[in-house]
């Protein structure tokens, strides 16, 4: 069957739609036949609230803690400001959750800081879940390089590993989360603590760092030696103590699963 | 023996979509099913546990890879970034095919995360055949097109849903998959016949079929994948059966997902009824494959 009229190009009426289920824009109406039961308006509003609640269900996946902290009604609320905010602009809904640690940031959510951090940390355990994987470096590799090359090993750590300073105790909160226990209240402590994420395996890992394994570990994934690590560590150690504690670092980091390569100059 | 249309792989028996929650129980039963059917977008990730079963499960079983996000009738220009995407993970699932749904998902870089029907027009025919020529030849491989259940239908509508899609397949001389609870679905929401639309799909094009739950709300039908299928759409998947022969087939399952067991059981009753159909001879009537 064909009609008359021209119909509207396809790209006009995906506008109209689209703007309709993003904004409830009505122009779209017009363009919708109604059923003898259902009228366009009805029609429209199915794909508006699956598209709300689709992007709902997968923030409440990705930020169980966040919801679990501040309540159904409350996240629900948060998810509703962030969706408009932040339409999906990914193929996969996997990442729509990415900007919501910079949206807890601002606005009404900086008041209670803690929340930006815990999703912040939600998020870098998600990152650490699906990351690339690599062959790792073995404990054997490490002894077979001869003392005096040491000071110019280089290292690769693993894609997995994420590095965060949290001054909020977030990573308790989720992790009673988790367990299916009720949340502590957000306590903050007087400094701010290092925190390491990766995954080892199929499973992931989170652990406090002292400040002097955490700055080395950060010198380590921009690219510095052994030597150097060595150096920076007179900061914290007497000097006579900072090869052992360098290669102590090294040796956990190799048996955590870390290190993914070991590069000699 | 089984003769299938030039077009087609013959066919692989039923299978079921790989969910997570069944990661574990597949690859300690190594359950009886024929294959299975991957969400693409759930393994375009770096690695980690998706791609570690993945390539477990893909170890001892035929896969297909159904995508969600090609939006083959979008007005964006492709996603080369997503195409790259799957045609990496093709490489490495070595799948049975690729098939994706006719609709689109967005509009000015946005993603609605929903398979979006479109207007049957003459202009999205050339426009999504175009297309799918495009993606064809960037995998190199024919891709398979699904009907989506759909809420809502247009007024710039020129031609039917059935019609719609057939020329689209004709066009981009590409295969369907054939999604016998979205036919119902939309049948229902549009107060059409699901039967009239079967007996217009080109049996030679058929590759799989989908069956699924759905609920019935009821002014409408969702298609919501959270449900046993209802009693209409196993007499729909009859009907089919009668028209396209044992096609390839799997159940869809995405919420309330049970015991793999259970769907083994549902997937077991499909197995029953194409069984019935075919040894009743129906195939024969359809003049394009013959079973014996």
């Amino acid at each position: 069957m064909g009609l008359s009229r021209d119909p509207a190009p396809l790209r006009e009426v995906q506008q109209a739609i689209q703007s309709y289920v993003l904004r409830g824009d009505r122009d779209a109406e017009a363009r919708v036949l109604s059923t003898s039961r259902v009228d366009a308006r009805t029609r429209l509003d199915i794909y508006a609230k699956g598209y709300r609640l689709r992007l709902l269900e997968a923030l409440e996946e990705d930020f169980r803690a966040v919801r679990a902290l501040i309540g159904e009604v409350a996240f629900q609320r948060l998810a509703e400001g962030y969706i408009d905010a932040h339409p999906s602009a990914h193929f996969s809904l996997r990442y729509f959750g990415q900007h919501l640690p910079s949206y807890l940031s601002h606005g009404e959510y900086s008041a209670s800081p803690w929340l930006f951090e815990l999703a912040s940390f939600e998020w870098l355990l998600g990152e650490a879940f699906d990351a690339p994987g690599a062959t790792l470096v073995s404990p054997d590799a490490l002894a077979s390089v001869p003392p005096a090359s040491w000071p110019d090993m280089g290292f690769t750590l693993h894609p997995s590993v994420r590095r965060i300073e949290l001054a909020w105790n977030v990573t308790r909160i989720r992790q009673a989360v988790e367990s299916e226990e009720p949340p502590p209240a957000p306590e903050r402590s007087e400094v701010g603590i290092p925190w390491l994420v990766w995954r080892q395996g199929l499973k992931t890992y989170y652990r406090s760092l002292e400040p002097d394994e955490a700055a080395s570990l950060d010198r380590v994934r921009e690219g510095a030696t052994f030597g150097n690590l060595c150096e920076d560590l007179c900061r914290w150690v007497a000097e006579d103590e900072v090869a052992a504690r360098a290669a102590g670092f090294l040796r956990r980091w190799v048996t955590d699963g870390l290190v993914t390569a070991v590069r000699l100059a | 023996m089984t003769e299938t249309s030039a077009l087609l792989t013959p066919h692989l028996g039923f299978g079921l979509g790989l969910r997570k929650e069944h990661y574990d129980a597949v690859l300690a039963d190594r359950p009886e099913v024929g294959w299975f059917e991957v969400i693409t977008e759930n393994y375009l990730v770096g690695g980690g546990k998706p791609l570690d079963y993945l390539d477990r499960i893909r170890a001892h079983y035929p896969m297909a890879m159904h995508g969600v996000s090609l939006s083959i009738g979008g007005t964006d220009p492709l996603d080369s970034g997503y195409l790259k995407a799957l045609k990496a993970l093709a490489a490495r699932v070595e799948p049975i095919w690729i098939s994706d749904h006719l609709c689109w998902t967005g509009v000015g870089a946005v993603n609605l995360h929903d398979l979006m029907p479109l207007p049957y027009t003459e202009e999205a025919v050339r426009h999504v055949a175009g297309r799918v020529r495009a993606v064809q030849e960037f995998l190199g491989r024919r891709i398979l097109l699904e009907n989506v259940s759909s809420y809502l239908s247009y007024h710039a509508s020129q031609m039917s849903e059935w019609e719609f899609l057939v020329a689209v397949a004709e066009e981009a001389d590409c295969l369907i998959l054939l999604d016998i609870n979205n036919i119902y679905v939309s049948a229902e929401n549009h107060e059409l016949d699901p039967r009239t639309y079967l007996a217009a799909v080109p049996v030679e094009r058929v590759q799989q079929f989908h069956l699924a739950g759905h609920r019935d709300l009821g002014d409408y039908r969702i298609d919501t994948h959270d449900e046993p299928i209802c009693d209409p759409v196993w007499d729909l998947y009859r009907d089919a059966v009668r028209r396209f022969g044992t096609v390839t087939t799997m159940i869809e399952r995405d919420d309330h997902i049970p015991p793999l067991a259970e769907l083994l059981t549902e997937l077991g009753q499909a197995e029953r009824i194409a069984a019935e159909e075919t040894a009743s001879g129906a195939l024969d009537r359809s003049g394009n494959r013959a079973w014996a």
